[in-house]
């Protein structure tokens, strides 16, 4: 699959030529996400307790765990889809009930499937991200259109714009996802397993366009249980264990199995930072006794 | 063209048309999300609503539209709070919207549960002025929301979750789709009737939908579809004496049944041929394996999470 060089030129290029300033933030240099003491769960029922948690502009975060641990109950409370039991959310520097900037935040479900009954084309699913910038009384511009199709090309399916999307291979439907997000020219991207269930071909094709969007200045928070092709995107890793964060730090060094939790027994790869393997197994434990999270930037 | 010198005819063929061009408007989404039977429980819900018209002399259309939308109303609030119950309160409001129906008309002065029947299976003869009037706003309405507001009812339909994380306002999309199923239903009940109207919303988007490419596509066929045989079925009802619902609809079955039939050769024909139709199949060699690996319906998604509706 030939991508087009430079995903992040073309979505600057697509911000000049819709004409959205980047930085309209409401406060500048306001965290992107602010978590203070934060429970998530559903049904009242936390699964992620007393969290604290903040994500900065240019970073790109792997929250990473095992299954169950919480991960994607992370993401989800910050976008609305799971409930906020307690403590305080901030998106973009404005309490989430009064968050409005919503085309600042763009989500990539981990659905393994964008194709529903009825056939619709890539532009068609893509052009409903473009929708966090439209209201029912102003209907798509010429501009929007351009924003759509810059989108696709930056995920390289520009010549599969008109194709019905159950046509799409798996790889390339989450490449159609991202669109689908980018088609709003968020600030902060967040995934929810955007490898899954994807060949080894596709997830280097994800991890290419994810790496472009990082240098093009969009911030990147995604869920994974294995890092593989994304470990090079990375910028900070986040691991939640048993409803806790249990390491929030640089980017671990991978082991074999591609997971954080499954030993880090070369030490050459650690970063200078100096999160050892004992001090990261000690986090560990510390978990378990109640004192959750160090920074360790 | 005898037909068209009865003024009743010419009122039954515009209703036809009416409801021919709306109601598979309101079905691609219904289908979209699954809810293809709601159509029908509204109809249930409408029928109480015409009993307590005749009952009270109202105009049955009106006191018909009033209670299929405040069903609506309640279904959709059931729907979304995602009550365990929701299944049964909905069993509650469409089998109490039928029963209600024939025990109310069963109380009007002359009334026997066979008044209904015109109301429930469709007839030509019973399209007054003052319903085309009531239809004519009512499917002006609907087409406002289903055309005008397509890109945020297909968001919605297509992925509701994320349209949740877009910050849309899902909820007031969701009960405005089930405000317009609502009027949807009432516009059918001269000429379609209100247990078959739920075929006229579904079949010919079910067609559609094999042949379609896209989105607009599925919509502007279905559209087609749904005037054709609204308009047909209603002349032929005329000629062979037949209640126009029913006919209506055998005839979208028809339809359907033909398109697939159309749609099961063509893909043999190419599978002869050992060709491939470049427009309903990726074939990029640099990808994974296609999801989509048959022309047929029954569209494999990988991880088996299900197979494609009809």
């Amino acid at each position: 699959m030939q991508l087009s060089s430079g995903p992040a030129e073309l979505l600057s290029a697509q911000r000049e030529a819709t004409g959205v300033p980047r930085g309209d933030q409401r406060r500048a240099g306001s965290p992107l996400v602010q978590l203070d003491g934060v429970s998530i769960g559903y049904h009242r029922l936390p699964v992620l307790q007393e969290t604290d948690f903040r994500l900065d502009a240019g970073e790109a975060v792997a929250v990473l765990g095992p299954n169950g641990a919480g991960k994607s109950t992370l993401v989800r409370g910050i976008l609305g889809l799971a409930e906020i039991l307690a403590g305080s959310v901030e998106l973009f520097g404005v309490p989430r009930a009064n968050f409005r900037a919503w085309h600042r935040l763009g989500y990539v479900p981990q659905s393994h499937s964008v194709a529903s009954g009825i056939p619709s084309t890539v532009r068609e699913v893509v052009a409903s991200g473009r929708l966090t910038r439209k209201s029912v009384v102003r209907p798509f511009s010429a501009a929007d259109q351009r924003a759509v199709l810059a989108a696709i090309e930056t995920v390289g399916l520009s010549d599969r714009t008109r194709h019905p999307v159950a046509t799409l291979s798996g790889g390339q439907q989450r490449r159609v996802l991202i669109a689908r997000a980018l088609a709003g020219e968020p600030d902060l991207l967040v995934l929810d397993e955007p490898t899954a269930g994807v060949d080894a071909e596709s997830r280097k094709v994800l991890a290419d366009t994810l790496a472009g969007l990082v240098r093009g200045g969009t911030a990147i928070l995604f869920v994974t249980h294995e890092l593989s092709e994304m470990a090079p995107v990375i910028t900070r890793t986040v691991v939640v264990e048993h409803g806790r964060i249990s390491y929030d730090g640089p980017p671990l060094p991978e082991s074999g199995h591609g997971s954080p939790l499954h030993g880090t027994a070369d030490c050459e790869h650690l970063d200078p930072h100096g999160v050892t393997p004992e001090a990261y197994s000690g986090l560990r434990l510390s978990t378990n006794v109640g004192s959750t999270k160090i920074k360790a930037r | 063209m005898e037909f068209l010198s009865y003024e009743f005819m010419q009122r039954a063929l515009l209703a036809a048309f009416l409801v021919g061009m709306t109601a598979p408007t309101v079905g691609v989404y219904l289908v979209q999300r699954r809810l293809a039977l709601i159509g029908d429980g509204l109809g249930h819900v409408a029928l109480a609503g015409v009993a307590i018209g005749v009952l009270t002399s109202q105009a049955p259309v009106l006191t018909a539209l009033a209670l299929a939308v405040v069903g609506a109303v309640a279904i959709e609030l059931i729907r979304s709070r995602g009550h365990t119950s929701g299944d049964i309160a909905l069993a509650v409001l469409f089998y109490g919207g039928i029963a209600g129906g024939v025990v109310i008309i069963s109380q009007a002065p002359g009334g026997t549960p066979g008044n209904l029947n015109a109301f429930l299976f469709g007839a030509i003869t019973t399209t007054t002025a003052a319903d085309i009037a009531v239809f004519a706003v009512l499917c002006g309405l609907v087409l406002l929301v289903t055309l005008g507001l397509s890109r945020y009812l297909f968001a919605v339909s297509n992925d509701e979750e994320f349209a949740v994380a877009s910050g849309l306002p899902v909820l007031r999309l969701n009960l405005l789709l089930v405000v317009v199923t609502a009027m949807t239903v009432v516009v059918s009940m001269r000429v379609i009737g209100l247990l078959l109207i739920s075929a006229l919303m579904i079949l010919p988007i079910a067609s559609a939908q094999l042949v379609a490419a896209s989105f607009r596509q599925t919509i502007a066929i279905g559209v087609g579809i749904g005037i054709s045989v609204s308009v047909s079925g209603v002349t032929l009802s005329f000629y062979a004496d037949t209640p126009s619902g029913g006919t209506i609809v055998l005839l979208a079955i028809g339809v359907f049944v033909l398109v697939a039939l159309l749609r099961a050769v063509r893909t043999a024909v190419f599978r002869l041929r050992g060709g491939r139709s470049d427009s309903l199949r990726s074939n990029d060699p640099a990808s994974d394996t296609p999801v989509s690996d048959s022309l047929l319906g029954g569209d494999v998604v990988p991880g088996g999470v299900g197979t494609r509706p009809v």
